[in-house]
């Protein structure tokens, strides 16, 4: 109890912070929860899969290729390409988590999801228990993702599909709000990579599929971008 | 569901969760150099900055940049809210409110 008492400012923060992805979650959830069904996948094991596995694009992708007939190799090909820019989230806020035992590592690994690459950074400038912080706000979005899980399992077919594209903007709309308020400290840096990443990562879906697209254009322009700073460090020096 | 099914899953789980694991654990206290750190920094900007474009300008993989493409015109409301009040949750309910007018209008 003393420790909530402790951290409770950062507990709230954490679970204001995570509302704002309701619709987000919504729109994932609906759209797994309709290619599950549409494959006789039990609500019971939709739900089950929903909070263990904990990545909806994961989750579509592998179950429309199943649905289409592909083998377990490359399901499980497609999970890795599709789940690999999770990785990249991880390596992205790693330097902001230091704080948090070695022990909880595995725990707190389960619930890194794509929101905490913007959410824990600018999280980090306004101080508070940042350990505690980024805990508790991938908690609070896993307990949303279950909950709307269950609640479109149970009344999926009430939600009208002309709500579908609105709600589903919600994602781009959180990743712009949060690149916009991560780069102020760092506008002109954090413009370049932008400029950078987002376009090579359409033009790179002519060759490749949209998931490698972005992990590549984002190594790219986070390359760059580092290394125009270093430079111009190193001139006003 | 099938024992295909459970094995898919298992699987699925299995490593999408060293995906997300295995960064932290070798990076963990581990001292990286200021280059590394800069690039590590601007990550999250870039990975955040091409998978929203994506979902802006991509329909089903091909380009989708014509007029009827409404989220451009949330784009660029978005960008104007995320600047003009710094609060995340204008921006994204504002952002969706003028979505939900714009499809069910036009």
């Amino acid at each position: 109890m003393d420790h909530f008492k402790e951290h409770k400012e950062d507990i709230l923060a954490a679970f204001k912070n995570s509302i704002v992805f309701a619709p987000m979650l919504v729109s994932i959830t609906t759209s797994y929860v309709i290619v599950a069904k549409n494959i006789d996948i039990g609500p019971l094991e939709i739900v089950l899969w929903t909070a263990l596995i904990f990545a909806g694009t994961v989750q579509i992708a592998v179950l429309n290729a199943y649905a289409g007939g592909a083998g377990l190799l490359e399901l499980i090909l497609l999970a890795f390409m599709t789940g690999l820019r999770l990785g990249f989230v991880s390596m992205s806020i790693f330097t902001y988590v230091q704080g948090i035992r070695k022990k909880l590592l595995p725990l707190f690994s389960f619930f890194i999801v794509d929101p905490a690459a913007g959410v824990i950074p600018a999280r980090a400038k306004e101080g508070g228990n940042l350990p505690v912080f980024s805990f508790s706000f991938l908690i609070f979005i896993w307990l949303q993702w279950v909950f709307y899980g269950c609640l479109v399992v149970l009344l999926g077919a009430f939600i009208p599909e002309a709500w579908e594209p609105a709600f589903s903007f919600a994602m781009p709309a959180i990743f712009i709000g949060l690149t916009l308020s991560m780069i102020q400290d760092n506008f002109l840096y954090g413009i370049i990579v932008i400029a950078i990443a987002a376009p090579i990562s359409l033009l790179l879906t002519f060759l490749f599929t949209p998931q490698l697209s972005s992990i590549i254009a984002a190594i790219f322009a986070a390359l760059v971008g580092a290394l125009i700073e270093e430079r111009g460090g190193v001139a006003n020096d | 569901m099938t024992n295909n099914l459970i094995i898919i899953f298992a699987a699925s789980a299995a490593i999408v969760y060293l995906i997300r694991y295995l960064p932290l654990l070798v990076l963990h206290n581990v001292n990286i150099p200021r280059a590394l750190n800069k690039f590590l920094h601007n990550l999250p900007v870039a990975i955040l900055a091409a998978l929203a474009f994506q979902f802006i300008f991509l329909k089903e993989g091909q380009l989708h940049h014509g007029l009827d493409n409404f989220y451009v015109i949330g784009l660029f409301a978005c960008i104007f809210l995320a600047l003009k009040t710094k609060n995340l949750a204008i921006t994204v309910f504002g952002s969706i409110s003028l979505l939900f007018f714009l499809n069910y209008f036009f």
